[in-house]
């Protein structure tokens, strides 16, 4: 079982960190050892400790999965044929949470520059 | 400005902003699972597929979240929902530019009725907020109620009472929007108009060329 302990000296090829949202500080009665934006250190650290349980949101077997053969015809272009699972390391793991971030980011804020495109200008079109 | 500060003892409402609070990503493309033979890049429908709890390595960041959740299940439920708050400007980019004072005005008047994925927060110091913020519908966070309550320092404000009314109106009208094409009543003048900025847009029947009245029957 790997766990923060087991992560502390991994080395990887780190991605730049997206900050924290916003421009909040923390008092320092709140939190005075922290800084606003997280250090690699942390950030590593709390990478590998959040080992999220991953839950397949019930606890009997899934009805869809179980139904599948009749929903397929339905839903035409659902099959789990696709199977991939690559053996990685421990810092590759962690350089995919990293992008894993990164690319959410990045899509948010192509979706807002694009949605901001699209809108009218209101005060322009009248 | 439009905040409160509560005191810790005071039980957690909607419109209570926290910082710090843990926002995780998960993609269903790739996802970095763990299990006894270590790490390996899995898809999530295989997880799915199997049925069966794993554990993965997500990533997580601290970020700033107001509670949205009603009040009454802010006392009950064993979660509650919060959306994030992030600089303005990365929410809405039409704010991107904007330096005077006219323009935010009108980001904050007329954009503000047309654009309904957001709440403005202004800037206050006690809060944290060095400059304007705005609440992300489209970002939610779930946590655990009796987690969240001892985490109460946190709470760094919450919405006085003119801005929990508008937060609540606001936050119901995002959630009750339905999906329409805006431009199905228009005539052929105002679909070419309406086509020239989106040009997605497509005729419905009735808008076809031959059932079309021009602009001047209309």
């Amino acid at each position: 079982m790997n766990d923060t302990r087991s992560a502390k000296n991994v080395e990887y090829e780190q991605l730049p960190m997206i900050p924290s949202s916003g421009s909040w500080n923390f008092s320092q009665q709140t939190l005075p050892q922290t800084r606003v934006v997280l250090g690699s250190e942390v950030l590593r650290n709390a990478s590998v400790a959040f080992l999220f349980a991953v839950s397949s949101l019930t606890a009997i077997t899934d009805p869809w999965f179980v139904d599948r053969h009749r929903r397929v015809p339905v839903s035409g272009h659902f099959n789990f044929a696709s199977i991939r699972r690559r053996r990685i390391t421990l810092a590759e793991a962690l350089k995919l949470a990293d992008e894993i971030m990164l690319r959410a980011e990045a899509g948010r804020t192509t979706a807002m520059v694009e949605e901001a495109r699209r809108h009218f200008d209101m005060e322009n079109s009248l | 400005m439009i905040y409160e500060f509560p005191e810790f003892e005071c039980p957690i409402r909607q419109g209570d902003i926290f910082v710090g609070l843990p926002r995780v990503e998960v993609s269903l493309n790739r996802i970095p699972v763990i299990d006894e033979d270590g790490p390996h890049e899995s898809m999530w429908v295989d997880v799915a597929k199997a049925g069966n709890q794993v554990r993965a390595i997500l990533p997580l960041r601290p970020v700033t979240a107001i509670v949205i959740s009603q009040d009454c299940d802010n006392l009950r439920s064993n979660d509650i929902s919060l959306c994030e708050v992030r600089g303005f400007r990365d929410v809405d980019g039409k704010a991107k530019d904007v330096k005077n004072p006219k323009g935010w005005v009108s980001i904050l008047t007329q954009h503000a009725r047309i654009n309904l994925k957001w709440f403005y927060l202004p800037p206050d110091n006690t809060l944290g907020f060095v400059d304007k913020m705005a609440v992300d519908f489209t970002v939610t966070l779930r946590v655990s109620r009796l987690e969240l309550e001892a985490y109460r320092e946190f709470r760094k404000g919450r919405l006085n009472a003119t801005a929990d009314e508008h937060f609540r109106e606001r936050l119901s009208e995002f959630f009750r929007r339905y999906p329409y094409d805006e431009w199905y009543p228009f005539n052929a003048e105002e679909l070419a108009y309406y086509q020239s900025n989106y040009p997605d847009a497509k005729p419905f029947e009735w808008q076809e060329a031959k059932s079309m009245p021009d602009s001047k029957s209309s």
